[in-house]
């Protein structure tokens, strides 16, 4: 009395992986990681394409265990900041990044500075870039995250309270 | 198995409830087992889970693994469960191991869809950590081939895709 008409064989066995209900492809991708994300996942089909944009795949971006040309790294962590659109909570690079990287993480979209709305997830980072020494995010226990990224004159920004994290393992 | 699935967790005490595949397999589990499924769960605490429950999107295969593996976990859901009864750390994942190991991949598709549907966030972990594992290392038509997944772009998107991620294809 409680039996259901079965749905038909095809439906239920010919599933086709590009189908995965996007929910269930957003745990896969961020147990993938955004680094193999960019490298493969994304570009296998265009509903996978379409999982890849969703921002909060990319709250947290780890690039920094990569054997890549420094150029190519560059690229890609813009790429996943881009992606992230303005929702980066945590990222963590080698020594590749540039300062035109940071100040993006920060949040500056084309010219324009992006409100540091959301709590922030850490209550203070200091973050220094070891080479040039240009380079100084802080991360204030108020939630506003400023940062100085030489020369001071040309860009000071209103950063988004994104924990950076430099991993010198190179 | 279905039915000593169900047999299993009659001694165990709560409220009993059925879960009616899409298929008209019934399966009998405690509340406690049942509301690892926030799905059912939410329905637990509505009162409307009375008549059965019935999943017309899970296949009476799929939910007899969907109901071992909530059958083996109860223990650990229960705070102050029966300790006999619960199952070791241990036994647990082995158990979990063997089950994501053993699958092919349809029914891994067909299981994590359950899981989704059923929203077990657990089993969706541990189902998408194995999807996740699969994909690991491989390169877009490695992926495609492992789950055949049809390339869907055209040639001219592809040729665009490549442009715009040029790191996946440059060494």
């Amino acid at each position: 009395m409680d039996a259901l008409p079965a749905p038909s064989p095809e439906k239920t066995t010919t599933r086709d992986w590009s189908e995965l209900p996007v929910d269930a492809l957003s745990v896969v991708f961020a147990k993938l990681g955004a680094v193999e994300v960019l490298m493969g996942a994304g570009l296998v089909c265009r509903p996978w394409l379409d999982a890849t944009k969703l921002p909060h795949l990319w709250r947290c971006v780890d690039i920094a265990v990569m054997k890549k040309k420094r150029a190519v790294l560059c690229v890609m962590a813009d790429e996943a900041v881009k992606r992230a659109d303005g929702q980066l909570e945590a990222f963590m690079a080698g020594a590749f990044v540039t300062n035109k990287l940071l100040k993006h993480c920060g949040g500056v979209k084309c010219g324009g500075f992006t409100p540091a709305s959301r709590p922030p997830m850490t209550t203070s980072r200091r973050l220094r870039r070891r080479k040039s020494g240009d380079c100084l995010a802080t991360a204030g226990p108020t939630g506003s995250t400023t940062a100085q990224i030489g020369p001071p004159e040309k860009y000071s920004a209103q950063l988004r309270p994104a924990t950076v994290l430099f991993a010198n393992r190179y | 198995m279905a039915a000593a699935a169900a047999e299993a967790t009659i001694d165990g005490g709560g409220k009993m409830i059925i879960l009616i595949s899409a298929d008209g397999k019934r399966f009998e589990v405690t509340e406690a087992v049942a509301s690892q499924s926030q799905l059912i769960s939410n329905m637990i605490e509505d009162d409307c889970t009375e008549n059965g429950v019935r999943l017309p999107n899970v296949d009476g295969d799929i939910l007899t693994m969907v109901v071992d593996y909530c059958n083996m976990h109860a223990g650990d859901a229960a705070a102050d469960g029966d300790t006999t009864k619960a199952s070791s750390t241990e036994e647990l994942k082995k158990f979990d191991a063997e089950l994501v190991q053993a699958l092919e991949n349809p029914v891994l598709f067909k299981l994590i869809l359950a899981a989704n549907f059923l929203n077990i966030k657990s089993l969706l972990d541990m189902t998408c950590q194995r999807v996740a594992d699969m994909m690991s290392g491989k390169t877009p038509e490695q992926m495609r081939e492992t789950f055949s997944i049809e390339n869907d772009f055209t040639p001219e998107e592809e040729a665009a895709i490549r442009q715009e991620n040029a790191w996946a294809f440059d060494d």
